[in-house]
């Protein structure tokens, strides 16, 4: 007999759940205000969320795609995308289920090594938690995980799926023409699939919206080499999730706008987000955990240690840009370019090391801390290489935190938070040493 | 398995490449003729190009044991890719201090971030990438084709040859004489009780990936002539596939076939992948090894997957395997993330399959043989002696 996957029925209680509580959540900051930014935020995760729910009632398409997929591409489709990893490790994580999705994936045989922000993904396939697309799109960049999680729920839900394709080399014209090849394959896949014809206008009109995105992001990076620091340390995480979920679309815009002139307000009044004064300014390389955002408060509130860089999360490079009287060439410039794609696709030389020292000469950091998620294989590989180069070149020392972004058990944020004290001291010899070198 | 007492001859050379690696012999003797050495990791990148600047192309591989990986764990990662950690370690340790090149082909995210940190920290002179598309798509197979160019070019440049198209051509002929060789010596495993075990096969595959084709080609062709006329007998019943990625220690082989098995057949980059289609003679060189090399029996990166979990599958029928062993090297990510659909596309087949995960370079445990043991047990009890 062959064996099949079993066909139960959906069963989408836990994602409606997180959508009550981001609901409550959002009440709550209305209720008890901190910015307006904190707001749209939870503002937009909830729209994004329901239109995934409302998608098949609205007669619209749901497409799940694995990170970095052109989006904008989608939206000229008018199909509703969800970003795979972040919608299914989001209801884990928001309905605090997050086992009970990991040990559906290693009951099926995947081991504990593939990245524990993918796992759940197809946990939540199998378990018939994830809403079923209509559609999966998985591009292959330089992130196995990412694609392979999507592929993974696709075969679960047994749906289709198209594979886009990324070399792998940085920002060369060989890879931008083969990425606008592969840009154009997907056009003509979805037109297809859908029976649509592709709305060019709508999408010069996105990729336009997104071409004002990426300029209030290269406003935001130049303010934020304020000192103080103008911004909240949690803030990357927020502004890496709106533009990675809706890019191009006017809610994400006026997220944007909204970030920028809350920082502008601090910067024009020489003042830091919250009461705290600034003491240390650090790099943050790769992401911290998912459970542990309150981390970052902690962080600010308690130390004065504010996040100034961030290479993998809300690093725009000023080489970014887009027109889009060329949509597909602007998005081709895009996706080499954005946080964090830039720095997975192309070698570290190239790109995450030369970006990360830029980081911190130009936002005079005292430290760095690496959020060394275990399971990922593409970037605490190079830790050490990250290290010797930060001290090498601005002298700064960096702190690496073994953690799993998904799961408290492995370190918990107390532990967390004693290796950060214990750094504290460390920034503070390594801040004297180079004023008597006479680096700062 | 094998009869003990009757060891091939012509396996002499081969267990004593096997005994030497990384560096062999015949490497040290390369050099001390002026030769230049380049190394390659992973096996879309086309040795036949290297061959044809008159370098010899050499697969970088861990040595037949598990090694201490200190040094590797500092400069990576303890959850980076064993195989990788092991390379790296040999190479910190300057065991791989004969190469002139390294070259590495972004199969995966181990291996792409394996090539940045040898990039930072070992001083080989001549470094390289290349980027691998993920489809076999015609813009797919364009793209590696120029990416191949590219490759050609940095190789005349750095080490000061050319390379012409002719040249290209001789040494895609001389490397199908290998796969050749190779498949011969392969179709003779589908025999009902091989004279050939899977670990002497292994071991051939390492000395194949190390010496020049011009000196492994006739010693494979005598391997095959002894093998017509010896007289070895095999009294296993049971025949096993071992799928994966990279292994290099024909000691794990052993140790599987020591369990009251013969080791048929292999779904391996140092198996089958390495040899399983040639290069087109017909076609201008360079589109022949990007079409050849984008298309070949594919590996867990490439996709759609389901056309290798097909492949995977008719080969072990080919075969008549009786179970699949499917080993994982530890943090190997495109294999772990693909090895429940494959192993779902063989059991479609009705052939069992056993899933282990190894430390690259390590040979059997106690544990794993108690696991294998119990496998080859329960094929046994479904073998064709008791059913019809």
């Amino acid at each position: 007999m062959k064996p099949k996957i079993k066909d139960i029925e959906i069963n989408l209680e836990d994602f409606n759940s997180m959508i009550a509580l981001l609901e409550s959540i959002l009440a709550h900051r209305r209720k008890k205000p901190t910015t307006k930014s904190a707001e749209l935020f939870y503002a937009h995760q909830i729209n994004y969320y329901k239109a995934i729910r409302d998608a098949k009632k609205n007669g619209k398409l749901f497409v799940l795609h694995s990170a970095f997929t052109p989006v904008e591409i989608l939206y000229a489709f008018d199909v509703v995308p969800a970003h795979a990893s972040f919608l299914v490790g989001a209801i884990a994580q928001l309905t605090k289920k997050q086992g009970e999705y990991m040990d559906a994936s290693s009951r099926f045989g995947y081991p504990w090594e593939v990245c524990q922000g993918h796992r759940p993904v197809v946990g939540g396939a199998l378990l018939k938690k994830a809403p079923k697309p209509d559609l999966c799109i998985s591009t292959q960049i330089g992130c196995t995980n990412a694609a392979s999680s999507t592929m993974g729920l696709a075969r679960a839900y047994d749906v289709p799926i198209h594979y886009m394709d990324m070399s792998y080399g940085g920002k060369r014209a060989v890879d931008f023409s083969y990425y606008i090849e592969n840009l154009r394959e997907l056009i003509k896949f979805l037109e297809e699939f859908t029976g649509k014809k592709f709305d060019w206008d709508k999408l010069c009109e996105v990729v336009e919206i997104e071409r004002q995105i990426a300029e209030v992001n290269l406003e935001i990076m130049e303010m934020r080499k304020a000192v103080p620091s103008p911004v909240r340390h949690r803030g990357f995480t927020q502004q890496y999730s709106v533009d990675m979920f809706t890019p191009g679309i006017p809610e994400a815009l006026d997220f944007f706008k909204c970030v920028r002139d809350e920082i502008k307000e601090n910067v024009d009044a020489r003042r830091g987000p919250i009461a705290t004064p600034e003491r240390y300014r650090v790099l943050s390389i790769l992401m911290p955990p998912n459970f542990a955002h309150k981390l970052l408060d902690w962080m600010e509130e308690e130390h004065g240690v504010f996040s100034v860089g961030e290479p993998h999360m809300a690093y725009w490079p000023p080489n970014l840009k887009l027109d889009p009287n060329h949509p597909l060439e602007s998005l081709a410039n895009k996706y080499y370019n954005r946080p964090m794609l830039a720095q997975l696709i192309c070698p570290a030389i190239d790109c995450l090391i030369p970006d990360t020292i830029a980081l911190a000469k130009d936002y005079k950091a005292d430290g760095a801390i690496f959020y060394a998620n275990v399971t990922c294989h593409t970037s605490p590989v190079l830790i050490r290489s990250l290290k010797d180069s930060l001290l090498e070149t601005a002298g700064i020392p960096t702190l690496v935190l073994d953690m799993d972004v998904a799961d408290p058990n492995y370190t918990s944020q107390e532990e967390m938070q004693e290796r950060i004290e214990t750094f504290l001291d460390i920034m503070d010899t390594y801040k004297d040493k180079r004023n008597i070198e006479g680096r700062i | 398995m094998v009869s003990e007492k009757k060891s091939l001859e012509t396996l002499t050379t081969i267990e004593r490449i096997n005994q030497q690696l990384p560096g062999i012999d015949e490497i040290r003797e390369w050099k001390a003729r002026g030769g230049k050495v380049v190394g390659w990791l992973c096996d879309y990148v086309p040795e036949e190009l290297i061959h044809a600047a008159g370098l010899l192309p050499v697969r970088v591989t861990g040595v037949p044991k598990e090694i201490s990986l200190d040094d590797a764990n500092a400069y990576l990662y303890t959850t980076t890719c064993s195989f990788v950690r092991t390379v790296f370690q040999l190479a910190f340790e300057k065991k791989y201090d004969f190469l002139d090149g390294f070259v590495v082909a972004s199969n995966c995210d181990h291996a792409r971030r394996l090539f940045d940190v040898w990039d930072r920290y070992i001083p080989t002179p001549y470094r390289y990438i290349l980027s691998v598309p993920h489809t076999k798509l015609p813009q797919a197979q364009k793209f590696y084709e120029r990416e191949l160019v590219d490759f050609k070019k940095s190789l005349e440049d750095h080490f000061q040859v050319s390379i012409p198209e002719a040249k290209i051509a001789e040494s895609i002929k001389l490397f199908n004489q290998a796969r050749r060789g190779l498949r011969t010596l392969n179709e003779l495993r589908k025999q009902d009780a091989p004279k050939i075990m899977g670990a002497e096969i292994a071991k051939i595959m390492n000395a194949c990936e190390k010496l020049p084709k011009e000196q492994f080609n006739p010693l494979l062709e005598s391997i095959l002539q002894e093998l017509k006329t010896i007289d070895r007998e095999n009294k296993t019943k049971i025949r096993i596939m071992v799928s994966g990625s990279v292994l290099n220690n024909p000691n794990y082989i052993e140790f599987i076939e020591d369990q009251g098995c013969t080791v048929v057949i292999d779904d391996l980059c140092t198996g089958v992948r390495y040899w399983w289609d040639e290069v087109s003679e017909e076609k201008p060189p360079l589109e022949a090894l990007s079409y050849r090399y984008l298309t070949r029996f594919p590996c867990a990166r490439m996709t759609p997957g389901e056309d290798r979990f097909k492949q995977v599958a008719a080969l072990a029928k080919e075969y008549r395997v009786d179970g699949v062993i499917q080993e994982m090297v530890r943090y190997c990510t495109p294999t772990a993330w693909e090895r429940p659909w494959l192993r779902k596309g063989i059991e479609d087949e009705e052939i069992p399959v056993l899933q282990l995960e190894i430390i690259y370079g390590a040979a059997g445990t106690g544990q794993l043989k108690i696991r294998v043991q119990a496998f080859i047990e329960m094929l046994g009890m479904q073998s064709e002696e008791f059913f019809s």
